[in-house]
């Protein structure tokens, strides 16, 4: 029995870390219908801000040798700023244009920054080690639970409630809201767009941030392609939980969280390389039956 | 322009072309690099070209090649294979003589084809597939490497030299080296009569293996505390694994192959105690072998600290062209190419060397352990293994009733 609670944590754990990523995507697509391909490389940078920017195959900590809430606050700085420079250079430009332009700026977005930071750090993969103590394990009920996969079983949970009361109860958050189901009648309503989009762009850099500390934290790997097969996840759990819905970003995630720990865990041995096989074949399966994702949103049934 | 001024222009650029390509001026020979210098392969390529140049320059000293001095052009395949390709052309429109390709396979294959085509010698610096030779590209590819599946063998005769007894595999499938080397490791340690607690495998890039610590602690509840776990993986994601099986309690000692080599990964698992690695050399000034403390102490001198020991391969890689065109007392690459294949234990810096007209790839090399204990390399111990991996496993198509 502890066995399979502890494979339950696990994969809630894992969950989490997707289903953050995936909410700082759903964030940007609900008010700007633009699938930023990016965020993955907003982890990345926020994690690289962790390390003196330098070329040598060492690294050494510069944010990262911060106390706690000073190096939770400056990642989450860094990668806000990033954030909004990017809305403001890059997206804003094209805000009208085509999805498919707006989709091939984030490619460029992201290629842009993947090299910037070859250009700096080299290309060489780093390691940045923060918070080891994090790594022990506490038992609880015999399940053995690292401390770092409880903190992100709470921070995820409090975040999303904390994004909850933000779009419930404050006026941009309600902006935001009526934003993502018609963008052009919340203008008309006197919405302002610039501000809507930046707030959006704003949360999901924090989300990023978020993402990337508890990721360093946990595998401790500076790449420059780290954020590369998170986004590409997060894509994918967006899309089985519904485009333009958070809950459903949010529920996306946990669904491949859970399937991927799912299958690793009960694949026979010769299979277990090909895990992420049978994951999208679960994807593949819930689109079937569901191809508007788990969770439909007017603006999916506007679209059909 | 004219059509008639045209003509001319591409008629002046085409013997212009000819002249470049054949003249190397008198005295001299080319070696043409279509290696990596730019891109995650960089990084594999950089210090062997290191350890090249330093070797070009010690021959250039006495003479260079029978009385040519050695000229390197080097052209960088951005780590694409498309691009591999383009950088082997542009060498040899400079005039490359023998050309060095990139650390691996799937990289180095592009150049290494074009090269053998042309009936030119084309050694890998150190891609350990046995592919990257006469049956994956043709008679005149080389890799100054050993199959994984040999380091891999190694490491299981090292577990057991020490005493280890239960071992636990850990794979990450996204790559054939990988899994080279845990079936290398699998197949001798079953032969010397050691128990397999368990195997698994992960991703390069899982941002958790929480449910593989699961499996093994489940495993080491039912069959007993591996004494050694062989990781066969490769930065970053090794790294995030051994934080996170160091993290969970994990004391088994951990065996890698020689894309772990060095201790420059390490900063994410501070102290980290009974890691082991089989490559090349030591980088620590404490190798057996005097000329390899003597290598590393003038690389120290000029490119400051050595990340890993592969700068061995880089001026063994020379040597190879040294020795084998000094023998045949001719730059001609076939008359190299027939001395390459007769090398018999053939002392190089990276170690003694076979190669025989079917097999471009050491499989008899002695191999060097690397050991990390509280976070600091030093060597551990040397093996050569007189009963490699069968040659049925060394060529893939070889899958697994090794996991069962």
């Amino acid at each position: 029995m502890s066995g399979f609670l502890q494979h339950v944590v696990d994969a809630v754990a894992l969950g989490s870390l997707y289903a953050l990523t995936a909410l700082g995507i759903g964030l940007i697509f609900g008010v700007m219908r633009l699938i930023n391909f990016a965020h993955g490389d907003f982890i990345m940078v926020g994690a690289f801000s962790l390390v003196v920017p330098s070329s040598a195959a060492t690294s050494t900590l510069l944010i990262g040798a911060w106390p706690a809430p000073l190096l939770v606050a400056g990642v989450c700085a860094v990668v806000i700023a990033l954030a909004l420079a990017t809305e403001r250079l890059a997206f804003r430009p094209v805000r009208r244009a085509d999805p498919a332009v707006l989709l091939i700026t984030s490619f460029a977005v992201s290629f842009f920054l993947q090299h910037a930071v070859i250009a700096i750090h080299g290309g060489r993969p780093k390691s940045a080690n923060i918070w080891p103590n994090l790594m022990e394990p506490i038992v609880i009920a015999g399940v053995r639970m690292p401390q770092l996969q409880l903190i992100t079983i709470v921070v995820t949970l409090g975040l999303l409630a904390a994004l909850a009361l933000f779009l419930k109860r404050t006026d941009i958050g309600v902006a935001m809201r009526a934003a993502s189901e018609d963008f052009q009648t919340a203008r008309l309503l006197g919405i302002r767009a610039n501000y809507v989009i930046a707030t959006a762009f704003a949360i999901s850099g924090l989300l990023a941030a978020v993402v990337s500390l508890l990721y360093v934290a946990q595998t401790s790997v500076l790449s420059f392609q780290m954020g590369v097969p998170l986004v590409l996840f997060a894509f994918v759990a967006t899309v089985v939980g519904g485009m333009g819905s958070l809950a459903g970003a949010v529920l996306g995630g946990f669904v491949v969280g859970v399937g991927s720990v799912f299958f690793q865990v009960v694949l026979p041995a010769a299979w277990r390389s090909n895990r992420d096989v049978w994951v999208y074949a679960l994807v593949l399966l819930i689109l079937l039956f569901r191809p508007a994702g788990l969770i439909k949103t007017k603006a999916s049934e506007e679209k059909a | 322009m004219t059509k008639r001024t045209r003509v001319i222009a591409a008629t002046a650029a085409g013997a212009m072309m000819a002249l470049a390509a054949s003249a190397a001026m008198a005295g001299e020979v080319v070696i043409g690099f279509a290696i990596a210098q730019s891109g995650w392969m960089d990084a594999y390529d950089g210090p062997p070209l290191i350890g090249a140049r330093m070797a070009i320059d010690d021959f250039n000293a006495t003479g260079g090649i029978l009385g040519n001095r050695i000229r390197a052009v080097v052209s960088d395949t951005k780590t694409d294979a498309v691009q591999g390709a383009k950088a082997a052309t542009e060498v040899l429109a400079k005039g490359a003589k023998f050309m060095v390709v990139s650390c691996d396979y799937d990289m180095g294959a592009p150049a290494a084809t074009i090269a053998n085509d042309r009936k030119m010698v084309a050694i890998s610096f150190c891609a350990s597939d046995a592919k990257m030779g006469v049956q994956g590209i043709g008679p005149y590819a080389f890799t100054m490497n050993t199959p994984g599946q040999v380091e891999g063998a190694v490491a299981a005769a090292y577990s057991w030299r020490r005493g280890w007894r239960k071992a636990y595999a850990l794979l990450d499938a996204s790559i054939e080296y990988n899994k080279s080397v845990c079936h290398g490791f699998l197949e001798y340690w079953k032969k010397l009569g050691g128990e397999v607690v368990g195997v698994d495998t992960f991703m390069q890039e899982d941002p958790s293996i929480a449910s593989q610590i699961t499996r093994y602690k489940q495993a080491a509840a039912a069959k007993g505390e591996p004494d050694v776990m062989a990781l066969c993986s490769y930065v970053p994601g090794a790294v995030s694994a051994i934080r996170q099986v160091r993290g969970a309690g994990i004391e088994a000692a951990i065996v890698s192959g020689d894309a772990m080599d060095g201790t420059y990964w390490a900063e994410g698992v501070p102290d980290l105690s009974n890691h082991y690695a089989v490559t090349f050399g030591s980088i620590y000034g404490d190798d057996p072998r005097p000329e390899v403390n003597q290598f590393f102490a003038r690389y120290r001198k000029a490119h400051g600290e050595p990340d890993t020991s592969f700068p061995l391969n880089g001026y063994s890689v020379v040597q190879a062209f040294k020795i084998a065109a000094e023998r045949a007392g001719s730059l001609d690459n076939t008359k190299v190419l027939a001395e390459l294949n007769k090398f018999d234990k053939q002392p190089l810096l990276w170690g003694a060397t076979t190669f025989v007209p079917d097999m471009h790839i050491d499989m008899f090399h002695p191999m060097t352990v690397i050991q990390i204990q509280n976070g600091k390399g030093s060597f551990a111990a040397r093996i050569a293994l007189d009963d490699p991996p069968a040659l049925q496993l060394i060529f893939p198509e070889f899958t697994a009733d090794l996991y069962e």
